[in-house]
């Protein structure tokens, strides 16, 4: 990872959008190796130019990065060894990465997945997205809010009456000075509305990256992503009843499991790890 | 150093384009066409036949005719003809040979290296898939380039006024949009989007479908029984929704359509652009999505685009340019040929990757295409969460790693997942490879380091690898996708390639000696007829001999078995037979006009 963006490009820090992209196409042109096939040194060179722009662009997205990488520091500086430490990461669980949407991964998941990684199929159900999220509750539905442009302010209306394709196409109509976290966040709402989910996730992430400190906007993503979990459930389930009926067919489903596991267990290694 | 082609490899008609004098030019086919019809056909005697010559075939021929492969790249579809299953790959690559022999004509040089373009919304299976093809054919892929990018390409180096532009590709089977910033010589992608089933053949689908009920309807006959009938619907279907993008209205003639308890059946309808209309209206109506979605990732509004070029050769409907107007508010620019734009483009392309860039219109300034990876891509993690590490619409070359640990205390390896796509779930996703990093040192869960590194070149290849920072181990990725051909496979369709390029050869040879064959008998008989009372009786016996040598030869050709020794020997008989015929008064012993 590169410690300058400005830097890279070859600017001073506080340079204007417009000054950015002129670097960042002077700077391309200069090293980009469909240009310079013959300098070996090109494609690393462009690797750079191209993280040093998003950077600039996504500045949220390698916050989170930095953050991870000066704790490890510190922790090292630390502990002579982390061998010895238990639950490294804190509260953020098993997940370090700025948005890996596995922030409560729950100690649920640790019992059966003792042989396959960290990519568990049916194991790594997330108990806590269905039963809360910690404690702090907001209200996630869109309200309008002193300083909300009269568009958005129509979109929020459209949303708060069910009418999302409505409110889809005011918020597309918005050129990009509007496009602010209130704007993202809006946006999530109207595409988790029309059950466009994956839409939905992106938008609040771009929400969070603008702005970090929002709680609520971190709460809607686990609403997203639980919602986003459902559709799939329902896919390997193969009805189409409503979630909660849905719910209680996979909890039975995971007991058998469970079951099932723990007999594979118990013949594989004798005797069964936990029950 | 020899030219590098710029393919623009579509669904229903492909097209190759090669710079010169600073300007890419379409290098017309054997029949003087710009665009060649991306079909196969295998006839019977067991030529293959490509483009004009296996579309003209195609009714009589409809089961040995393969059409749109494109739509099934990187799949296991199979077309299955004499005993062998083709891949898509290898009928692609077909298509690609002969591509390569037009320009090799037209040039009068050999040709090795391409550019080959793809619809921005291809996954890398699919990618992968097109690059083997060219393989295959001979040919040494410089990049794979998206379809939308190389016609911005290509209008750029005529426009070169800074602007945020639409390019709406609706081609004969896939829909792509992608939003292009022009300026300072520089091309950047800001988002790309699309639907890889959505195109011209839908259109036609539904016109034919139809017609075929108003077939039933009136003649009470089911038309879809009949191969070749079915064919001809088709077609005239084809037909009438490309004359409805000038007329209001298109006549269906359709003679002798099949028999019916002896007596032919013909069939005549009017069909209207309004009635066209209501049938593909659906098709049309879900182009939106993607023009939205690809907007909103741009991060602008449709009023803030300077103009939309429309590519392929759908979007001369008029209800697909009523819909671009309807979602952006701009009228689409007219000032590119929507079939030619695309293989220009991957021909400029091709330029710059072999040393020669190309200049902008009006300035000095070479020209630098910035693409991205039209799809995000994530590794799988607890419970069964993809999560992202290169986010789709990221400018290449890129270099992004991230740290992960493990979920479970004393977790000994780790499973890598790579996937492609936008779904929240893993299992919503491609998985495009997946490996395993083993070794890792017992601790508890969350403790271990493992960082994963996603490396995407200019040519858009992908390699991942994982790293345990404790014990320096690394791994990287080998992908295990059972729709990707092997290299022993492309190798193997390689060599079926070259065989049948032999066996072409000597089909051709075999058609030549024949008819000399049949000449030089033809003749003989003729001296036979015409000396009968002067010609002693052994000559006449040894004559007759040599006649019906020959005959038996020629009957007993088997145009897929022979070799050259073989056509050699029907050579030396045509031969001893001319001697022969020499010798006798009367006889030429040349044949008239070789």
């Amino acid at each position: 990872m590169i410690d300058d963006p400005y830097k890279v490009l070859g600017l001073s820090p506080g340079a204007s959008a417009e000054e950015i992209k002129k670097a960042y196409r002077k700077k391309a042109k200069e090293y980009h190796p469909d240009l310079h096939p013959d300098d070996p040194t090109a494609a690393q060179k462009m690797n750079e130019i191209n993280e040093a722009y998003d950077m600039l662009q996504h500045p949220e997205k390698y916050k989170a990065r930095r953050e991870q990488e000066a704790k490890k520091q510190q922790e090292n500086a630390r502990y002579s060894g982390y061998g010895g430490q238990t639950g490294y990461g804190g509260s953020s669980g098993n997940g370090y990465g700025s948005w890996d949407g596995r922030q409560s991964g729950g100690s649920q998941d640790r019992g059966y997945q003792n042989y396959g990684g960290w990519t568990s199929d049916f194991g790594g159900f997330d108990f806590g997205d269905l039963f809360g999220f910690g404690p702090a509750r907001y209200n996630t539905a869109p309200q309008p809010q002193a300083g909300d442009p009269p568009e958005l302010v129509r979109a929020i209306r459209a949303v708060q009456s069910g009418r999302f394709g409505e409110a889809i196409d005011i918020l597309s109509r918005m050129t990009s000075q509007y496009r602010n976290d209130r704007w993202y966040y809006v946006s999530a709402a109207a595409y988790k509305g029309s059950g466009e989910t994956a839409r939905a996730q992106d938008m609040i992430e771009r929400a969070i990256q603008m702005n970090t400190g929002n709680q609520m906007y971190r709460q809607y993503r686990q609403e997203i992503l639980q919602e986003a979990r459902s559709e799939t459930g329902s896919y390997y389930s193969g009805s189409s009843v409503s979630p909660f009926g849905f719910f209680w067919k996979f909890m039975i489903g995971l007991m058998l499991f469970r079951m099932v596991m723990t007999f594979l267990q118990m013949l594989l290694f004798g005797l069964p790890f936990r029950f | 150093m020899s030219k590098t082609i710029g393919i623009d490899l579509g669904t229903t008609n492909s097209c190759v384009s090669v710079v010169e004098a600073g300007n890419p030019v379409i290098i017309p086919n054997e029949r003087g066409g710009r665009t060649t019809p991306s079909v196969v056909a295998f006839t019977k005697e067991g030529e293959r036949l490509v483009g004009d010559a296996a579309v003209r075939q195609s009714v009589t021929n409809s089961a040995r005719t393969v059409s749109s492969v494109k739509r099934h790249m990187g799949t296991d579809w199979r077309f299955t003809v004499d005993g062998k299953a083709y891949s898509p790959q290898e009928i692609s690559s077909i298509i690609l040979a002969k591509l390569k022999k037009d320009a090799e004509n037209y040039l009068g040089e050999t040709v090795t290296d391409a550019v080959i373009t793809v619809p921005a919304y291809f996954n890398d299976i699919q990618r992968q898939a097109t690059k083997d093809a060219g393989r295959i054919a001979g040919l040494n892929v410089l990049r794979i380039i998206n379809e939308p990018t190389s016609a911005a390409l290509a209008y750029g180096l005529n426009n070169g006024t800074p602007q945020k532009i639409m390019v709406y590709d609706l081609g004969g089977g896939t829909f792509d949009v992608s939003i292009i910033e022009i300026g300072e010589g520089v091309i950047e992608v800001l988002a790309t989007n699309g639907d890889n089933h959505l195109g011209g053949d839908d259109f036609d689908e539904r016109v034919t479908g139809y017609l075929v009920d108003l077939i039933r309807k009136e003649k009470r006959i089911d038309i879809k029984r009949d191969p070749a009938a079915y064919q001809r619907v088709k077609e005239a279907a084809e037909q009438a929704k490309k004359e409805l993008s000038s007329a209001e209205s298109a006549c269906i003639l359709l003679p002798y359509l099949a028999l019916d308890g002896g007596s032919p059946v013909n069939f005549e309808c009017t069909l209207t652009r309004a009635k066209f209309n209501e049938l593909t209206g659906d098709l049309v109506d879900r182009t939106a999505v993607p023009v939205r979605n690809a907007l909103t990732d741009a991060g602008i509004a449709a009023s803030e685009l300077g103009k939309v070029i429309l590519v392929g050769g759908s979007t001369r409907i008029p209800a697909v340019q009523d819909k671009v107007f309807q979602l952006t508010g701009i009228v689409p620019s007219k000032s590119i040929n929507p079939d030619e734009c695309v293989a220009q483009g991957a021909a400029a392309q091709g330029s710059t990757l072999s040393g020669n860039a190309l200049t902008l219109y009006g300035g000095g300034n070479s020209i630098l295409l910035l693409d991205v990876t039209p799809l995000s891509l994530s590794i799988e993690t607890v419970g069964g969460v993809a999560t992202r590490l290169v986010e789709r619409n990221t400018t290449l070359p890129v270099h992004y790693s991230q740290i992960f640990s493990t979920a479970a205390p004393y977790q000994r390896n780790v499973e890598i997942n790579v996937l492609q796509g936008e779904r929240p779930m893993a299992r919503d996703n491609r998985s495009i490879g997946k490996f395993r990093l083993n070794g890792i040192k017992r601790a508890p869960a969350g403790v271990p380091q493992i960082e994963v590194t996603f490396d995407i070149d200019a040519n858009g290849i992908l390699t991942v690898s994982a790293k345990d920072l404790d014990t320096g181990r690394q791994q990287s990725i080998t992908i295990t996708d059972n729709e990707r051909m092997s290299d022993a496979e492309i190798e193997q369709a390689i060599r079926d390639a070259q065989q049948y390029a032999a066996q072409d050869g000597i089909r051709r040879g075999l058609f030549e000696v024949n008819s000399e064959a049949k000449r030089a008998v033809a003749e003989a008989q003729e001296l036979l007829e015409k000396t009968k009372k002067t010609m002693p009786k052994d000559e006449k016996k040894r004559l007759k001999a040599e006649i019906s040598d020959l005959q038996k030869r020629i009957a007993a050709e088997k145009p897929d078995r022979m070799t050259e020794g073989d056509l050699e020997q029907i050579r030396g008989a045509v031969r001893r037979l001319r001697d022969h015929m020499g010798t006798q008064p009367g006889g030429s012993g040349q044949g008239p006009g070789m």
